[in-house]
């Protein structure tokens, strides 16, 4: 025994031809949403996207600057560097600039020779004192 | 009226146009989908009623990524599935649930049918919907695939399933049905 595959449900008579009728009155009734146009969306997205990009790339070009110019600053010419130093001067302290010199031992670079020519040179600007230390 | 001329309505934004056409060519295939998920009639012509102010509302945003048929039977599904939750949170089982929407006088099924329907009701939810869209509304795997998701393999797994425990459960009382 297998059951009859008919329609088994049933509905009022005359039920479609009212329901439709019924459901035809729904745009009269009912307010549709607004069309969406994709295009237009994609559009404000990469609009959007671009803006977001050039944001996000301003901390990049502030931080990569600085580095560049360091590495460049050999290949400089003087005139270069002397517009580079008015420009900037008032970022760079003194002591920077001082810094790496106050810090290098010259005797310790210098051959014997050339040690004993500078003595020689200088003899007059040490006193006795500074001799026997 | 086809989908080719509901398509063309759409395309012209007649939109009035096109839903009377949906109306015409797809009302009574949809308020039989909602009718098998949710059995009793005045349920289901509610459902069909509020499914179809949603097919209006959202035809100007219709945008072809499926078929007009597809989309009004995801349409109507969805908000039948919607109404079934909240029905059978009154019912304390499938079976009072069953019990109750075919006392009602539109129901031409005999005994037989009732068991099926109690067997089908105890089925997880997945193996319902694609039972009844297959067996009661002759669909396809592909067009249930449209409106329910999932790949066609799956769907006649899930149908497969189905039948399996449906004869499993109706079996003690009467032979094998034949599916």
């Amino acid at each position: 025994m297998k059951p009859e595959r008919k329609n088994i449900f049933e509905t009022p008579e005359g039920y479609f031809e009212d329901l439709k009728s019924n459901l035809k009155k729904i745009p009269q009734n009912e307010v549709a949403l607004k069309p969406v146009f994709v295009k237009k969306r994609w559009v404000k997205i990469t609009s959007v996207a671009a803006a977001v990009a050039l944001l996000l790339m301003i901390p990049f070009q502030k931080t990569s600057n600085p580095s560049t110019e360091t590495f460049n600053l050999g290949r400089l010419s003087d005139e270069d560097l002397e517009t580079y130093l008015e420009l900037y001067l008032n970022d760079i302290q003194l002591s920077q600039l001082t810094a790496e010199a106050e810090n290098v031992d010259i005797f310790e670079t210098m051959t014997d020779e050339s040690l004993y020519e500078y003595v020689d040179e200088h003899m007059d600007e040490f006193s006795i004192s500074e001799l026997e230390k | 009226m086809e989908e080719k001329e509901i398509l063309e309505f759409i395309n012209a934004r007649n939109f009035e146009k096109a839903f009377n056409a949906i109306v015409d060519a797809y009302s009574k295939p949809l308020y039989f989908q909602a009718r098998n998920i949710l059995l009793e009639h005045e349920e289901a012509n509610d459902a069909l009623q509020n499914s179809f102010v949603k097919i209006w509302k959202n035809l100007p945003r219709f945008q072809g990524d499926s078929k007009v048929f597809t989309w009004t039977f995801r349409i109507v599904t969805n908000q039948s599935l919607d109404q079934l939750r909240k029905l059978k949170a009154k019912n304390a089982t499938p079976i009072e649930f069953v019990n109750e929407a075919l006392s009602e006088p539109y129901f031409n099924g005999d005994d037989l049918h009732k068991k099926l329907l109690n067997a089908v009701e105890e089925l997880p939810e997945k193996q319902k919907l694609v039972f009844k869209m297959k067996y009661f509304q002759n669909m396809t795997f592909g067009q249930i695939a449209g409106i329910i998701g999932g790949t066609e393999g799956g769907l006649k797994a899930n149908y497969h399933h189905a039948v399996k425990k449906i004869k499993e459960n109706i079996s003690t009382e009467l032979n094998p049905l034949d599916f």
